[in-house]
C-alpha cells in the first residue's frame, strides 16, 4: 500500500520512510504544497501522514483541501504534531484528520495506528469495489432492459424474417 | 585529541578542599596541539588541574560541564571562534552569576588587538607562547580571588530511548543522528540572526524544529531550553532570548561532543 510523509524536517522525515518502509511503499514530500499535488494523483497514496508545521501548506490546510475534493476526500490522514493541548488535537480532527500522532512519538504507537489506517483504506477499497460492482450490475441490468424492451414489439409480432432478408439483401 | 566531556579526566579528583591544594581548574583553548601540552605540562607542575579543548564547540562544551576559574583562549584560530565562544559563556553568566577569567593568547599581539580583546569581555591578554614566568603573572589575579563554587553537570543524553525510538536500529540512530548534527548549525544560526533582526517568528520556527529533534533523541536538557525560545518567539517576547540562545549553544556543543564520538 502506498504511504505519504510530509514532512519538512529531513530528520523526521528519514525516520518515518525507514521505520514504515518495509510495510508501505513509501513516498516522501517536503512541504504542503508538494504533499498536495502527491495526492491528488489518480493513482496516489490513500494513506498520509502529515506534520503540522510545514513551508506551504500545513497540515491541517491539506486536510480541509483532501475533504473538499470529491476524489480523494476518503483519504486517511494523520496529523504529526507536538500540539497536545486537547484545543489543539480538536483542531486537527476538526479539519478533516483522521488521527494525530504527537512528536516525539514511540515505534509500536505509531505502527499501531498505521496499522489501522491500513484496516481501514483496505476497508474502504473493498467497500468501493463492492459498491462499483453493484452499480456495474444495475448498469447492465437497465441496459438490458432497454434493449430487450425495443425488441420486443418485433417479437411478439413474430415478424422476425424481414430484418434477416433486408440484410441477406445488402450483403449480395 | 582524545576528548570527553563525560569522562573529563578531573572528574576523579575534583575537589574544593583547600587542604588537598589541587589548585585552580583551568581550560586551555588552544588548537595548537604543542603548545597546549607546553602549557598543561607547566600549569600542572604549579599545582592546577588542567582540561584542554583544540576548538570552540569543546572549550563550550567543557564550560558547559564544570565549572573554571580561567581559561585561556587562542583569539586567532579560527575553529576556535574565540568571539563567539566568549560571548556565549559571558551570556551565560549573566544569567546564573559567576565570572570566570578568560585570557586571550596570540601570535601577533598589539595594543589595538588588546583593546579589541578586552571590550569583546576578556579579562587579560598575552603573547604565545607565554613562558612560565609570564604564566604565574597572568594567574596572578585567580590565585588571590575565592576560587569559583565547584560544579559538574553532566549532559543527559538518554541514548538508551533513542535507540528504542528507532526500534534497536544502530545505523539508524547514527544515520538521524548526523542529519541532526548538520542541520544544527544552520538553526542556531537562524535564532542568533533572528535575535538580531528582531524578528520573532523565524526564532519559534527554529526553535520548534530543534525542540522537536531534541526530545526525539532523549537530550531533554537542551529540547527544554529551545521549548522556551520558542515559546518567547511565539509571545513575541525576546528580551530574554538572548541568554538562553547562549545556554542552548553551549547545551549542544556538550550533545555534540558526546555525540559525535560513538
Amino acid at each position: 500500500m502506498k504511504l505519504l510523509v510530509a514532512e519538512d524536517d529531513p530528520f523526521f522525515r528519514r525516520i518515518l520512510q525507514q521505520l514504515l518502509g518495509s510495510e508501505f511503499e513509501v513516498s516522501t514530500a517536503v512541504d504542503g504544497n508538494e504533499a498536495w499535488k502527491m495526492l491528488k494523483l489518480e493513482d496516489g497514496p490513500r494513506l498520509a501522514i502529515l506534520d503540522w508545521v510545514m513551508p506551504g501548506m500545513t497540515g491541517p490546510e491539506i486536510c480541509r483541501l483532501v475533504r473538499t475534493t470529491p476524489r480523494v476526500a476518503s483519504a486517511y490522514l494523520i496529523l504529526l504534531t507536538d500540539k497536545n493541548s486537547a484545543a489543539d488535537i480538536t483542531a486537527g480532527l476538526r479539519a478533516g484528520a483522521d488521527d494525530y500522532l504527537t512528536k516525539p512519538f514511540d515505534p509500536g504507537e505509531l505502527r499501531a495506528r498505521v496499522g489501522m489506517a491500513r484496516r481501514i483504506v483496505e476497508l474502504q477499497t473493498d467497500l468501493a469495489t463492492q459498491v462499483l460492482a453493484l452499480e456495474d450490475a444495475l448498469q447492465r441490468e437497465k441496459l438490458l432492459q432497454t434493449r430487450v424492451s425495443l425488441f420486443r414489439p418485433s417479437l411478439l409480432t413474430g415478424n422476425l424474417a424481414s430484418p434477416v432478408t433486408a440484410v441477406a439483401e445488402i450483403s449480395k | 585529541m582524545p576528548w570527553s566531556v563525560v569522562s573529563s579526566p578531573l572528574w576523579g579528583q575534583l575537589t574544593n578542599d583547600p587542604s588537598k591544594n589541587t589548585g585552580r581548574r583551568i581550560l586551555i583553548a588552544e588548537n595548537n596541539t604543542a603548545n597546549s601540552i607546553s602549557m598543561s605540562r607547566t600549569l600542572a607542575s604549579l599545582g592546577h588541574q588542567v582540561v584542554s579543548a583544540s576548538d570552540g564547540r569543546q572549550a563550550l562544551a567543557e564550560c558547559g560541564a564544570l565549572s573554571f576559574d580561567l581559561i585561556f583562549m587562542d583569539t586567532e584560530c579560527p575553529e576556535m571562534e574565540a568571539f563567539a565562544t566568549i560571548l556565549a559563556i559571558r551570556e551565560r553568566e549573566k544569567a546564573e552569576g559567576g565570572h570566570v577569567f578568560i585570557i586571550g593568547m596570540t601570535e601577533h599581539p598589539s595594543s589595538e588587538d588588546r583593546e579589541f580583546c578586552l571590550a569583546q569581555g576578556m579579562d587579560g591578554y598575552s603573547a604565545k607562547p607565554v613562558s612560565r614566568e609570564e604564566l604565574e603573572v597572568l594567574l596572578g589575579p585567580v590565585a588571590v580571588s575565592e576560587p569559583l563554587p565547584l560544579w559538574r553537570r553532566p549532559v543527559l543524553w538518554d541514548r538508551a530511548k533513542a535507540l528504542a525510538r528507532l526500534e534497536g536500529n544502530e545505523e539508524l540512530l547514527r544515520e538521524v543522528i548526523g542529519i541532526f548534527l548538520d542541520g544544527k548549525p544552520k538553526l542556531l544560526a537562524q535564532m542568533e540572526q533572528a535575535l538580531v533582526e528582531q524578528k520573532p517568528r523565524i526564532l519559534e520556527v527554529a526553535a520548534h524544529g530543534l525542540k522537536a529533534e531534541l526530545a526525539y533523541l532523549g537530550v531533554l536538557e537542551a529540547s527544554e531550553t529551545a521549548r522556551h525560545l520558542e515559546e518567547m518567539g511565539k509571545k513575541q517576547e525576546l528580551d530574554n532570548a538572548k541568554v538562553l540562545v547562549a545556554r542552548l549553544r553551549i547545551q549542544l556543543s556538550q550533545v555534540d561532543g558526546i555525540m559525535r564520538q560513538i
